[in-house]
């Protein structure tokens, strides 16, 4: 008979399973290492291949000061949360990861992560005090999610070279001297120049033929400028959104209108054909870039004469952040030792070079105090242009307000609300305070309160 | 037929082809432009239609930043191991589903068919713990296995739709002879469908080639990695290096393109049934 | 035709004669040749779908345990608590029904072009094949320039021939039509499969038709499409089932704007699924999902019945 051969397909099959299960398991065994239990730890992250060989480094590191911790490098270069959603769901989560804030908020709350409130409290050397404001994620009282992994803060990205030749100030550095909206927004329209090289205070601009935009920002950071007019996405009594208060949709309209009504910002479909950031910059396509400080890194290595300034402000100045947080998985069989791994990835010795490059920035405030420490990181070129210690360094410390994701609860899926809402309103097809009316109810009517800021 | 209606047809062909051609390489030629520039090249208005200068590095970076002489040993395995079982299995599957007469084959048949009909992102954790509790996480077993229970009920379909066209008079002709099905199937269905199979080899190949969401879920280790996942690696959470994701893609792309100018004779060759049917 | 007639009936007389009893082991034969393919759905797919389906009827939230809620989500589903569900499907019938005849006839165009003699085939060929196999995470990148409102270079063309311009993939009208336009782009390897189809049909047949004075509409609807039309069935259902699921476009594109005009069912139910967790919920939307494919197939599996000849089953 030839169903041998069919037999043989299905044996084939079978053995190469085999194999591939004989190969990959290998874990388990008990052993010891100076008279301590060996102990392996997982640590999965995004990020940059550059950021992955900071990552591995880092690992070693600590397995070098700790020989009985091995730590497991994984680099999950897409789909981050599928992934982790896969392994969550079949129990082998890793020990110890970044996560974006709203998913670890509701990933805690449902209790995937570790309450690291556990060690804080105990601890000796991590406690909230020794950290930046902001730096801890609690998703219920005295429930620790996670802490920011590296701080992440908004400025006043600009080419200095196109701000010489136009002959304009540079934008202030100390929040004292914030440039009103007024002021930055001339600024803009005199650098927003059409193909006939008028510029956007000219009667005779062509707002469809810009050549070079004053400014540039992400529309998904929309509530950029609201903190800095007094309030909050969630309403002061945390009972709601506050999507009909007249100074949030102020702050927002604001935003929208360096579009829609000035020109002298790409809309997101324009946007789509203007390279990353720094290379807007770079290529003068873009005067000014409302922006994180992680750009830094790419304006450093693209050798542009760039500076930072602080946020222009509307009543008071501000500087939102955005750092995402690390976190221990609630499964994690060795709580301890991912603990002290955690530390070690907290501090900004471990990734230093990461903190150098512009890229980072640490959560220990000893580090925003001590000039000894400062020097390490902050005023350290190509990253850090001038400026730096006072815009971005010190504003984060004083006038840092954290992200409105990181107090609301359901914030993915009330975005998914929002945001298709504002479309309309970069189209310039609807104001702002429309836009939210419409969809104020059904917005709030997946508000589920909020998460505690201690 | 006159031969200036003739004449008029070519014409009109060789235009529908060109034009048709030239709106298909435009994408290939724009990855092409890219992988040879910088960024702020790419990104120039009006766009460059020849980089200046080019930018070589882009195809040096891939090699220097990532293994990817590992992941594409790891690639071939996994492309090579899901072929085999495809071709094997997914063939002899279509036969029975076409040529062979049995209790409850049509039923049994639309049943499989469901299986593409339930989105992947919620069988994914199924089959994930599945796979989990086989111990086989972080092996290339969860990629290749399931290639040789049946290859993908696309395959089977497709190959059924063929082989449901050849004529019956050959497999008679087999039994009168003394054949039995493993005859037929060797001798006539496979030779005469040789196109059909090539063409889901071509697919499974291509499918298995791109594929990132299954290696990236079921494998662990770097070591592993397949191109497809180096090729994500250079789009980072802040930035992509657009130059080099497009070399990098050109890179990968190549082994297909090359595949496919070799397959496509295939087509046309043919084999003449003519004399069968006769 | 008339052939056909003939071998039919020739085939109709053997089959009566001592074939019986070959016939009678291809039972037990045929299940055993179809073994691994229904094992391997027994074991890959089958358990998983019950999962699923189970799960569907939970409100599992990922390493949470899941607590069984009978039908919750699906009358969440269907009676407007969320709005999200009838806006999904409601762009993705529409892109189905707009894409899949368009790609089928454009496939089948382009395959009987490329299967004429001409010069300079292998080129032609692999160019309506290319863009399949550059991936989109490359492509992508080209899209978003040719569909750029003001710079691409479609509108450029557009207003050039003094024909209106378009938002293309930015407005929320015109993101389905477009987004339709360019999967014409990736219709090579449907072109594939019409390629190996017509590749059998043997020349005599056409020759036949040359002979009875036919011209080449003769060609196309006498012989083409009914021997390619097992292929062309083929073609529809993969087409449908495929459209359903379309995700890579919106996932890597437009995120399902503008203002929810491309939130396409798939990428609506991985967005509940993995950005907020709802597994649970996630599972009996796919599940409705399922229901309609399986309709749908089932219909066209039904007509088939009128259109679809095989060649091999003496009908």
């Amino acid at each position: 008979m030839r169903v041998k051969l069919l037999l043989w397909t299905l044996c084939s099959a079978l053995l190469i399973g085999l194999l591939a299960g004989c190969s990959s398991d290998n874990s388990g065994s008990a052993q010891t290492v100076d008279g301590k239990q060996k102990v392996t730890l997982t640590y999965a992250s995004w990020g940059s291949t550059n950021e992955k060989k900071v990552q591995e480094q880092i690992a070693r590191q600590f397995t070098e000061k700790y020989p009985w911790i091995e730590v497991k490098y994984m680099h999950i270069p897409g789909d981050y949360v599928t992934k982790l959603t896969t392994m969550f769901a079949a129990n082998q989560a890793p020990d110890v990861f970044p996560i974006y804030k709203a998913q670890g908020l509701q990933w805690a709350e449902q209790g995937k992560l570790y309450n690291l409130n556990e060690f804080l409290k105990e601890d000796k050397e991590l406690t909230p005090d020794t950290l930046i404001p902001n730096a801890i994620l609690y998703w219920d009282k005295d429930k620790v999610a996670g802490i920011k992994v590296t701080e992440e803060a908004f400025g006043l990205y600009y080419n200095a070279d196109m701000f010489k030749e136009a002959g304009l100030p540079l934008p202030p550095t100390q929040a004292e001297q914030a440039w009103t909206w007024d002021q930055f927004l001339d600024t803009a329209k005199k650098l927003t120049i059409d193909n006939n090289g008028n510029n956007a205070t000219s009667p005779a601009f062509d707002p469809s033929n810009v050549k070079q935009y004053g400014v540039r920002f992400d529309t998904w950071m929309w509530h950029l400028m609201v903190p800095s007019n007094g309030t909050s996405v969630i309403s002061e009594k945390k009972d709601k959104l506050n999507l009909e208060d007249p100074q949030m949709i102020e702050a927002v309209q604001k935003m929208a209108d360096l579009i829609t009504v000035h020109h002298v910002a790409p809309s997101p479909t324009q946007s789509k054909n203007i390279p990353a950031p720094a290379v807007a910059l770079q290529s003068r396509k873009v005067a000014m870039d409302l922006d994180g400080q992680w750009v830094q890194l790419d304006l450093g290595q693209s050798g542009m004469n760039y500076g930072v300034g602080v946020l222009p402000k509307l009543k008071e100045s501000k500087t939102t952040l955005f750092g995402e947080p690390e976190v221990i998985s609630a499964t994690t069989k060795h709580p301890k030792e991912a603990w002290m791994f955690y530390k070690f990835l907290l501090d900004a010795k471990s990734g230093l070079d990461m903190h150098a490059s512009g890229l980072w920035m640490p959560v220990s405030k000893e580090w925003y105090t001590d000039p000894a420490l400062i020097q390490q990181w902050a005023t350290v070129k190509p990253g850090h242009p001038e400026g730096y210690t006072d815009a971005i360094m010190k504003q984060t410390l004083n006038n840092g307000v954290n992200s409105y994701e990181y107090y609301l609860k359901n914030s993915e899926k009330i975005s998914a609300i929002i945001n298709p809402a504002l479309d309309q309103v970069w189209l310039g097809k609807k104001t702002v305070q429309q836009a939210f009316s419409e969809i104020s109810a059904k917005a709030n009517a997946e508000f589920k309160g909020t998460y505690p800021e201690e | 037929m006159t031969t200036s209606a003739f004449r008029w047809q070519r014409v009109l062909l060789y235009a529908v082809l060109i034009i048709g051609s030239l709106l298909c390489l435009f994408p290939f030629y724009w990855l092409v432009r890219s992988s040879m520039m910088d960024l702020a090249q790419i990104f120039e208005m009006p766009p460059k239609w020849i980089p200046e200068p080019f930018v070589w590095r882009n195809f040096i970076e891939p090699f220097e930043q990532l293994p990817f002489g590992r992941y594409f040993l790891n690639t071939l395995i996994i492309v090579v191991g899901t072929l085999i079982g495809t071709l094997l299995s997914s063939t002899i599957a279509a036969y029975s589903f076409s040529r062979m007469k049995w209790v409850g084959r049509d039923k049994v048949f639309a049943i499989l068919l469901t299986s593409m009909m339930l989105p992947f992102a919620v069988t994914l954790i199924p089959t994930f713990i599945g796979w989990q509790s086989l111990g086989l996480i972080n092996s290339y077993a969860p990629l290749i296995v399931p290639a040789f229970f049946g290859g993908g009920v696309f395959n089977i379909f497709l190959l059924r739709q063929f082989y449901m066209t050849l004529p019956r008079e050959l497999d008679e002709a087999v039994f009168v002879d003394g054949g039995n099905h493993f005859t037929i199937f060797t001798r006539i269905i496979l030779p005469l469908s040789r196109s059909a199979v090539l063409v889901i080899g071509l697919f499974t190949f291509l499918n298995t080639w791109n594929d990132f969401m299954g290696p990236l879920v079921y494998l662990n280790d770097e070591s592993k990695f397949t191109l497809a996942i180096g090729l994500q690696q250079f789009q980072g959470m802040y930035t992509a290096q657009w130059g080099v994701l497009m070399a990098a893609s050109l890179i990968i792309v190549l082994p297909a393109i090359l595949l496919f100018v070799i397959f496509q004779r295939y087509l046309i060759e043919g084999i003449a049934l003519t004399g069968i049917k006769g | 035709m008339q052939s056909m007639t003939e071998t039919a009936q020739r085939r109709q007389t053997i089959s009566k004669s001592s074939l019986s009893s070959i016939r009678r082991r291809e039972n037990w034969l045929g299940w055993l040749f179809a073994a691994p393919a229904i094992l391997g759905f027994i074991i890959f797919v089958f358990g998983p779908m019950i999962a699923s389906l189970w799960l569907s009827m939970t409100d599992y939230k990922v390493a949470s345990t899941p607590h069984f809620v009978g039908l919750e989500n699906y009358r969440n589903l269907f009676n407007g608590t969320d709005a999200f569900f009838y806006k999904s499907l409601g762009v993705t019938l529409y892109y189905v029904i707009l894409s899949v005849p368009l790609q089928i006839i454009v496939a089948f165009f382009l395959a009987i072009l490329l299967n004429q003699k001409v010069k300079g085939l292998t080129f032609f060929r692999t160019a309506f094949y290319l863009p399949t196999i550059v991936p989109l995470i490359a492509s992508s990148m080209v899209w978003l320039w040719l569909f750029d409102p003001d710079m691409g270079l479609l509108n450029i063309i557009m207003r050039a021939l003094h024909l209106p311009e378009s938002q293309w993939i930015y407005s929320e009208t015109t993101v389905v039509p477009t987004l339709v336009l360019m999967s014409l782009w990736t219709v090579g390897g449907t072109m594939v499969i019409f390629l190996a189809g017509l590749k059998d049909i043997p020349d005599h047949y056409y020759e036949a038709i040359e002979i009875d004075g036919g011209n080449a509409l003769h060609k196309l609807l006498y012989i083409t499409i009914p021997l390619t039309s097992p292929t062309i069935f083929f073609n529809t259902i993969m087409g449908f089932i495929g459209g359903f699921q379309v995700f890579v476009q919106p996932y890597v594109m437009t995120q399902g704007g503008p203002n929810n005009g491309s939130l396409f069912y798939i990428f609506y139910l991985f967005r509940e699924a993995f950005t907020f967790s709802n597994m649970g919920y996630a599972c009996a939307i796919a599940w409705v999902l399922f229901i309609v494919i399986m309709l749908f197939t089932f219909l066209l599996f039904r007509t088939s019945q009128k259109w679809v000849y095989y060649e091999g089953e003496g009908r």
